[in-house]
């Protein structure tokens, strides 16, 4: 047998892995090789070496960090984030945030110049928008029919009150129409809403006031003055 | 006789493990703190070996041991669960040593006792220092089998399972490292 296969079954023979053939026919190489029984006397240290080599143990709180971590959930906070940030060299790093801060950016705008462009109002204005049109649609809906009515007695009454009362619906509709800009441009104006609402609603009470004048006094007796 | 209760005992840990294994699974940290009980020195000697610096072990054997307890609801075969742990301590120490923070000198003041101790020694013993410098200086894969075999007694299919490879392969990188550790040491003996 030559040295160099006799070495490969040195380290079989050491960890009791030989069939009985091959260990009978490797200590017959041994009896009468000196190396080889040289080079299975330093393996045979290093393998009980190893077996006696200092048994280290973490320390006593090793256990308490890890529950506390484990408790604080600070596992939930290791997100795909963190573990890229901490594996990849600070170049990937920041270039991975440069193009973050990039991609938010052009996002952020984008949304911006959408909306400008659009003439679109964000969500709350719409809102706010849409309830007051549905409020004024009302509004228009009874002074539509208190016209109607209005119109069929308009003959009866005084031509002087019917042209004061005329100016005075000029003048309401006149502040109808500027509050309902300023309300267009500020949804948010609680004040402007307001006086679109109460001037609507004067005009309501100006009709049934005229209305209830012709059922009340046939001569038409009506004070104009508001 | 003796290895007959031997072999009582080592079936009856793997139940423990096995039953520590399954509350583990369903969040119970006091049968995780059981596992991290019967696991920490293994663990803890296998990692340390990897770094040779005690502080920058426990850290890692922390970070194992979180790792183990997030991803253990996707471990399978609940039997393999010791493998399972070694490949993960293994993989955590290889990650560590690619990013290349293990690398230190060592002062020559220690590296001359360690020549001295090794000269006093009987000859015929062999000193722990001298051995530890051998296993410190071999390849990562030589190391990782020499580590799982000589010092955690694994076997080579056990070892094969745990690094995913062939049991020839095992087999070969141990006598390479049990190789590699033996020049080390005639040439730290002849002064080199």
């Amino acid at each position: 047998m030559k040295c160099k296969k006799a070495r490969k079954l040195i380290n079989d023979y050491i960890d009791n892995n030989l069939k009985p053939k091959q260990k009978m026919i490797l200590e017959q190489h041994l009896e009468s090789c000196e190396e080889c029984k040289k080079f299975l006397m330093d393996f045979k240290k290093i393998v009980n070496g190893a077996k006696n080599l200092e048994i280290l143990s973490p320390s006593g709180n090793l256990w308490l960090k890890i529950q506390n971590d484990l408790e604080k959930g600070a596992l939930k906070r290791k997100k795909w984030l963190t573990i890229f940030l901490r594996s990849y060299p600070l170049r990937y790093k920041i270039a991975f945030v440069s193009l973050l801060i990039f991609i938010t950016s052009v996002s952020i705008i984008g949304v911006f110049y959408h909306y400008k462009k659009e003439n679109k109002i964000v969500p709350y204005n719409k809102y706010v928008l849409t309830k007051l049109e549905e409020a004024e649609h009302h509004y228009e809906l009874a002074i539509k029919s208190l016209q109607e009515a209005f119109s069929l007695i308009k003959c009866d009454l005084d031509p002087q009150i019917v042209r004061n009362f005329q100016e005075n619906m000029k003048i309401i509709d006149a502040s109808i129409n500027d509050f309902r800009k300023i309300v267009q441009k500020e949804p948010y104006n609680f004040e402007a809403r307001m006086y679109l609402l109460s001037a609507y609603q004067q005009k309501v009470n100006f009709f049934q006031e005229i209305i209830n004048l012709k059922k009340t006094s046939p001569a038409g007796g009506f004070n104009p003055n508001i | 006789m003796r290895k007959e209760n031997q072999i009582v005992k080592e079936n009856d840990t793997k139940k423990l493990v096995l039953a520590w294994v399954k509350k583990s699974k369903e969040g119970d940290i006091k049968a995780f703190e059981l596992i991290y009980e019967h696991f920490k020195t293994p663990v803890f000697n296998l990692v340390y070996r990897y770094t040779y610096n005690h502080a920058v072990a426990e850290d890692l054997v922390h970070d194992i041991f979180i790792k183990i307890f997030t991803k253990i609801k996707k471990l399978k075969k609940e039997k393999s669960f010791p493998n399972w742990l070694y490949r993960i301590t293994i993989n955590t120490c290889l990650n560590y040593l690619r990013k290349g923070k293990h690398l230190r000198s060592i002062p020559l003041e220690e590296a001359q006792n360690l020549l001295r101790n090794y000269e006093n020694a009987e000859r015929n013993n062999l000193t722990n220092e001298a051995l530890e410098q051998a296993i410190s200086n071999l390849p990562i894969k030589m190391k990782t089998v020499f580590l799982l075999h000589d010092i955690q007694g694994f076997k080579h299919e056990e070892i094969a399972q745990i690094l995913k490879c062939s049991v020839g392969t095992s087999k070969s990188q141990l006598f390479k490292a049990r190789m590699k550790i033996r020049e080390y040491l005639i040439n730290l003996k002849r002064g080199k």
